[in-house]
């Protein structure tokens, strides 16, 4: 299903905002169900997976602190809201493209520039992740057959061989923006009124992906978190 | 004929940092550029090509500050292809890189399809037009840069050092559809390609704060000036004989075998198969192939980097294992910063050194042996303000250094000079370890001169 990018974005709106309504345990994982659902069907399971490996510290953080203070429904339910938030924006930002988003930023009335930026903003996410995955091979390389190695167990050596990784990743995001400053500049950003050469095209007409999926998906999302 | 471009008593001095003093880049350059003619700047690594290029599109000292003086004059714009293409492409798909600049100009619907069509079609990568730039090759990736120009056809193009890295093939492709696009074309390069002369009409060689213009293209005295300054490798291409000879040789002795290799990623038509291959210590295997036709791939899974979906490594007659083959190869990516983090080159050179834990005597005199051997100017210097030449130089150092039984250089000439690249390849050769040597290069003299045996991919 390609679903316009604006009702998309609407849907993702609504969702982030049910996730932090103050409903239980039980409509928390009604709510995550369909999203579960879309994502298996959308991506390969690794690949969606791997997006919760992810937050697996805050995760951690969270199962192993929160039931002092508030107990362990209250722990799962955070839990819960964690991986909901995230799948949420996950299958949004795979599913949408940088000028889908732009253009649908652009719908709702924001100025060019700052949409541009929102997008470029979002879209580095994914280029962050793949430079830190080739960083990291580039590090592992760094490795010889007298090197030791940090022990699977030994949580705080795992994490201080993340270090120069991360150090890696950093300086190259920072001397990735004047870079960026200087390739939007020559694309001639900000010189003219821009156009769009393919606006947001979906082989289903809105009104129709309204009726069909947008509204049903909002009543559902309402009557979990409000009704029964 | 008038001038496009005339550039006059330029100079231009970076600002300094901490441990790394500027020097001045230019003093007085001056010089013109034909309208309609195509003319090759050839500077080593480290003298200013970038700078000069980012000068001439307004970018520095704009973004990065330092005294710039002198006058240039224009007649239109100037349109650039970077250096390190990752850092001019930012779209989701190839399309859209071409389309964002048209559209950014407020460029019609019908002007933007037509000029699109029109520069995919004359770059020839209208299979690229839906794929994700990020899964480009470096080659595939200037190309695109290249139909970015050609859709949005400033008065005058950049390209630095953009054709090291595209195949032969596509060399030759480019270069007919620059010169027959009638535009003004500056090529900045540290190397003199000999496919330059049947095409550039203006030769430029700056060195040591002075420029020298050699006029109607090719000239004993501008090939003297190219040896002189170390543009070009020593000795002659070779001929057809000598290459199917280099092919077919074969070592006892392997050290590395894989065996019907397959590959491929997810989300990508892009597959690879292997039935054979192998490297040998102290040999040198030099991989040639066109862009795109899985070079770096087949390097990732040498050094363990890719597992493959099917066949076996074996590494010294043992099945290999990722983590084997992470720590028995070096491999000098496209892109040094990958591994760079630390505050200054010497502290990257003694990293590794630490991690085995040697004592500091055994690291110091190890390090100031790699500063002397592959030329580091900066060793106190952060790497992150160093030039990409010499961020190069200080990744293959970290690597000498290390010892490993297999070396990959991955097409790492970009920035480098010839000299200086085979320097590099020597010191590996010439290495206690005695390593494997793995080459890839698009260059057939380059690959003769320092391989004992060559590995052909696709189509060349």
């Amino acid at each position: 299903m390609n679903l316009d990018p604006r009702l998309k974005l609407i849907l993702m709106l609504l969702y982030t905002a049910a996730f932090f309504s103050p409903v239980g345990v039980l409509r928390y994982a009604l709510l995550l169900l369909p999203l579960m659902i879309a994502g298996f069907t959308i991506c390969r399971p690794k690949e969606f997976l791997g997006v919760f490996k992810l937050i697996l510290p805050i995760l951690l953080l969270t199962a192993i602190i929160t039931p002092f203070f508030s107990g362990i429904l209250e722990t799962v339910r955070i839990m819960l809201r964690f991986i909901g938030i995230t799948a949420v924006f996950f299958l949004f930002f795979k599913t949408t493209d940088s000028d889908e988003f732009i253009q649908t930023l652009r719908f709702f009335g924001m100025p060019y520039r700052m949409a541009l930026i929102i997008s470029i903003s979002t879209s580095y996410i994914p280029l962050l992740l793949d430079t830190y995955r080739d960083t990291e091979s580039a590090h592992k390389l760094r490795y010889t057959v007298s090197t030791p190695a940090p022990s699977r167990w030994n949580v705080i050596a795992r994490f201080c061989s993340m270090l120069p990784v991360l150090a890696s990743v950093l300086i190259q995001a920072i001397k990735s923006i004047p870079i960026l400053a200087m390739a939007l500049e020559i694309r001639g950003v900000g010189k003219a009124k821009p156009t769009v050469f393919r606006p947001i095209q979906c082989k289903t007409p809105l009104h129709k992906q309204f009726l069909l999926y947008f509204l049903p998906i909002t009543v559902i999302i309402l009557i979990i978190v409000f009704l029964f | 004929m008038t001038s496009e471009l005339s550039v006059k008593n330029l100079s231009f001095q970076y600002p300094s940092y901490p441990g790394l003093e500027s020097q001045i880049l230019f003093t007085d350059l001056s010089f013109d550029i034909e309208k309609g003619s195509m003319a090759v700047f050839l500077a080593l690594p480290g003298a200013g090509k970038t700078t000069l290029s980012r000068i001439l599109t307004s970018l520095v000292p704009a973004y990065t500050g330092g005294q710039l003086s002198g006058e240039i004059h224009l007649e239109g714009n100037t349109g650039i292809v970077f250096q390190n293409p990752d850092e001019q492409l930012f779209c989701s798909t190839a399309e859209k890189e071409v389309v964002f600049p048209l559209e950014a100009a407020g460029l019609s619907r019908e002007e933007i399809g037509r000029r699109t069509d029109m520069a995919f079609q004359k770059t020839g990568i209208e299979y690229l037009r839906f794929k994700k730039p990020l899964h480009l090759s470096g080659g595939e990736k200037r190309r695109l840069l290249i139909s970015v120009l050609c859709a949005t056809d400033p008065a005058v193009w950049i390209l630095d050092e953009t054709l090291e890295e595209i195949d032969i093939i596509g060399r030759k492709e480019i270069l007919t559809f620059l010169k027959e696009s009638g535009k003004t074309i500056l090529i900045f390069t540290a190397k003199m390609l000999d496919i330059y002369k049947s095409y550039a009409d203006t030769f430029f060689i700056y060195g040591d704060s002075t420029l020298k213009q050699f006029k109607d293209g090719w000239s004993q005295e501008f090939d003297k000036a190219v040896k002189d300054g170390g543009f070009s490798l020593e000795g002659r291409m070779p001929d057809a004989a000598e290459i199917a000879e280099l092919e077919s040789k074969t070592f006892q002795n392997t050290l590395l075998n894989l065996d019907n290799i397959c590959f491929s990623y997810p989300d990508s038509d892009f597959s690879l198969s292997i039935n054979k291959f192998s490297l040998t210590q102290g040999k040198a295997t030099a991989v040639i192939g066109t862009n795109g036709c899985g070079k770096s791939t087949l390097s990732r899974i040498i050094a363990g980097l890719l597992v493959p979906k099917s066949g076996t490594i074996m590494l010294n007659g043992e099945k290999a294992s990722p983590d084997t083959l992470n720590r028995n190869c070096s491999y000098l990516f496209q892109n040094p910063d990958y591994q760079l983090f630390l505050p200054t080159a010497r502290a990257e050179l003694e990293y590794g050194l630490k991690l085995q834990k040697l004592p500091q005597e055994q690291i110091d005199t190890k390090v100031n042996k790699a500063i002397a051997l592959f030329g580091i100017k900066h060793p106190d210097a952060p790497p992150v303000l160093m030039s990409y030449g010499q961020r190069k130089k200080l990744q293959a150092a970290v690597y000498w250094l290390l010892e490993k039984k297999i070396v990959i250089i991955d097409e790492a000439d970009s920035g480098i000079s010839s000299k200086e690249y085979r320097q590099i390849i020597d010191a590996f050769k010439a290495s206690e370890a005695n390593p494997a040597i793995l080459v890839i290069t698009h260059d057939i003299q380059l690959a003769a001169l320092v391989s004992d045996n060559i590995f052909r991919m696709g189509r060349l």
